[in-house]
């Protein structure tokens, strides 16, 4: 093929090269859409409030251990105290052992007032907001749930 | 009757408008309007005044809005219940949304989009989905123009073989290769069925295959998912032009005569291929699972009864149980994605494997071939990156334009509000069954219908060898009149079906 001295690339060359250009280009949106497509989240539940009962019922320095929210409450002369019991390393049910709580999958210890003991958990246990209505009974909030 | 007391425009609300009464009407309970024992018509109303909007704890029973608005129209108002129109249902469910902070002011609430939208929290809308499809499809076009130009200029060396080079023929004559003679079909036919692979791939990242979800689930694909209404009904128009692309192939197999030994085994290859496209397309059809797919569903499936002796077992492994449930659209699911698929991905290999074993596209003998010309496998693909890029433009202008149908959510209380007719790709069964005997006009005939087209090879003459490679050869007349016949008679029905 001969072509002018003045052209440094050939025809069929530049061709080959916006072939691949917009070809590059469409990929490139595709993978754009495809992310766009991936990025719904559908809704999570909204967070939940519990009623644990007439807080006249609790115990002064009593404690009471609900897995199903799952969370832990004390009573003590300060006032009501809650704790989620969702262990801060990668989300198992605390189980109960000893003074305080310890992870059932990868052995962290925390203390009765959430604090870590025993790695691998890196932080403390979230507080969790008590309330107490004007009836007089006791609410415990947490977040939307999951599973 | 509330306009004998309360006036036109609701004025007897007012203390003024009770102050005109008769003194022992003026009191709502005691005159026993709204009392304890409210006549008939009317009903009590707590003296606390007007009931809140809505009582704390009612709304948390409610978790689409779909629900919340199917219990106002089924519930509400307290007298008498039920007396709403829908769109009235449809307004109080969204003014609950806002009163909730929940649902979006730009949704029109509806049967079909509700599902998706939850009562409690607030959601997205995505962005416009058709100026990024505009743009993808402007690129596309620049590109296949480009790459056409290119391939066509392109002289240079051979360059090295790929995988996809192994997969793909490397020169084919050409006079196998001419449009008008192929129609395009059988590549067509592959090409959708990428499509089909592809989108229907995206959507099992979306779709949940449970009564209570499935056509909630999309819903919010269609709504919600960006890009999601794309996705769903480039699968949608795709699957419907399948069968369309399947039957144009099938009669031009026919009219070619290129069913002719040694392509006598594809030739069935093909029509199990089309059987089993057109048990995806309706098992596709039945996870809708709205009020659309109903009485397709139902006719279908009693359909399997009636086979002689095996009829019940069928109906209850096909449908999971003794009536469509919670089992049956997990099992359509499982047939749709994995079952038929697979058959359908393992025989299709098989099919194409067998037109380059037996030598290609159907053409005259070699020794009968005047031009032995052959095209090489770039000019093989131009052609066909060019018929995709068609294909895929005309794809994406039918989704773009025309949704994919999706109805109101399927409810297990039988209501007689779905579509009572078949999936338009088996509206000629309906015509049939219409004759008489299910068994006989519902499984029986279709059956034998296909076991016809099947026999052509076999028991008809072939066309002479010096006519192959073109259309109508002759020597198989009866064979071209039998399978046209065939098909111009679905066709017929179809269309009687389509206009009834």
């Amino acid at each position: 093929m001969t072509r002018p001295a003045n052209e440094t690339i050939s025809r069929g060359k530049f061709l080959q090269i916006c072939t691949k250009i917009t070809l590059g280009l469409a990929g490139l949106l595709g993978m754009v859409g495809l992310v766009r497509y991936f990025s719904h989240r559908p809704q999570s539940g909204p967070p939940s409030t519990i009623e644990l009962g007439p807080a006249s019922d609790f115990p002064i320095n009593g404690m009471l251990i609900r897995l199903d929210i799952p969370a832990v409450i004390y009573q003590t002369e300060a006032g009501f105290q809650g704790y989620s019991l969702i262990c801060t390393h990668l989300g198992c049910t605390l189980e109960a052992s000893g003074e305080g709580f310890s992870c059932p999958c990868h052995g962290s210890v925390f203390d009765p007032d959430g604090k870590v003991i025993k790695g691998p958990a890196g932080e403390d246990l979230a507080p969790l907001e008590v309330e107490i209505t004007e009836e007089g009974t006791l609410l415990i909030h947490t977040e939307g749930g999951g599973l | 009757m509330c306009q004998d007391c309360h006036g036109d425009q609701g004025q007897g609300l007012t203390a003024e408008w009770r102050a005109v009464f008769a003194p022992d009407l003026q009191d709502c309970w005691a005159s026993g309007c709204h009392g304890e024992d409210a006549p008939p018509g009317s009903f009590p109303i707590p003296e606390t005044g007007a009931p809140a909007l809505a009582v704390p704890g009612a709304l948390p029973q409610f978790s689409t809005a779909f629900e919340l608005g199917t219990y106002i129209q089924d519930s509400m108002p307290l007298a008498p219940p039920g007396s709403l129109t829908e769109d009235q249902a449809w307004e109080l469910t969204a003014y609950l949304l806002a009163w909730q902070q929940a649902g979006d002011p730009a949704i029109t609430l509806s049967g079909t989009n509700s599902g998706a939208i939850p009562v409690h929290s607030q959601v997205k809308m995505p962005e416009n989905s058709l100026p990024g499809t505009l743009l993808l499809s402007l690129v596309l076009i620049i590109g296949a123009a480009a790459y056409s130009a290119s391939s066509k200029s392109f002289q240079g060396k051979k360059g090295r073989g790929n995988f996809f080079h192994h997969l793909h023929p490397a020169t084919i004559p050409a006079d196998q290769s001419r449009f008008g003679y192929t129609l395009g079909a059988g590549g067509l036919a592959v090409f959708l069925c990428l499509v089909l692979l592809i989108t229907g791939l995206l959507e099992t990242f979306y779709y949940q295959p449970h009564p209570r979800g499935a056509a909630e689930s999309i819903q919010m694909l269609s709504v919600l998912v960006p890009y999601g209404d794309l996705v769903r009904n480039l699968h949608f128009w795709a699957a419907q032009l399948l069968v369309i692309v399947l039957m144009v192939h099938l009669l031009r197999i026919i009219l070619t005569g290129a069913y002719a030994p040694p392509r006598r085994l594809n030739y069935l290859i093909g029509l199990f291929l089309l059987v089993i496209a057109l048990l995806l397309d309706f098992t596709g059809y039945v996870l809708r699972w709205d009020e659309g797919i109903r009485w397709a569903l139902v006719v279908g499936t009693n359909l399997l009864k009636t086979v002689p002796g095996i009829g019940e077992n069928l109906y209850q492994f096909v449908i999971g149980g003794n009536e469509p449930g919670p089992p049956t659209l997990i099992r359509f699911y499982s047939w749709h994605i994995y079952g038929l698929s697979v058959i359908f991905a393992g025989f299709t290999a098989w099919h194409i494997f067998r037109v380059r074993r037996d030598g290609g596209i159907s053409a005259p003998p070699p020794a009968r071939r005047e031009a032995q010309t052959r095209i090489p496998r770039r000019t093989l693909i131009r052609k066909e990156v060019l018929a995709m890029l068609l294909g895929g433009a005309v794809l994406l202008v039918l989704a773009g334009l025309f949704p994919a149908p999706i109805d109101r959510p399927l409810s297990p209380n039988g209501n007689l509000a779905g579509d009572q007719g078949a999936p338009w790709f088996f509206l000629w069964i309906q015509e049939t069954l219409k004759l008489g005997d299910p068994f006989l006009w519902g499984i029986a005939v279709p059956l034998l219908a296909v076991i016809i087209l099947g026999l052509l090879p076999y028991i008809v003459p072939h066309p002479d060898p010096s006519q192959l490679g073109r259309w109508l050869p002759k020597g198989s007349r009866a064979a071209q009149i039998i399978g046209a016949a065939v098909i111009a008679l679905l066709f017929v029905l179809t269309l009687v079906g389509w206009l009834s």
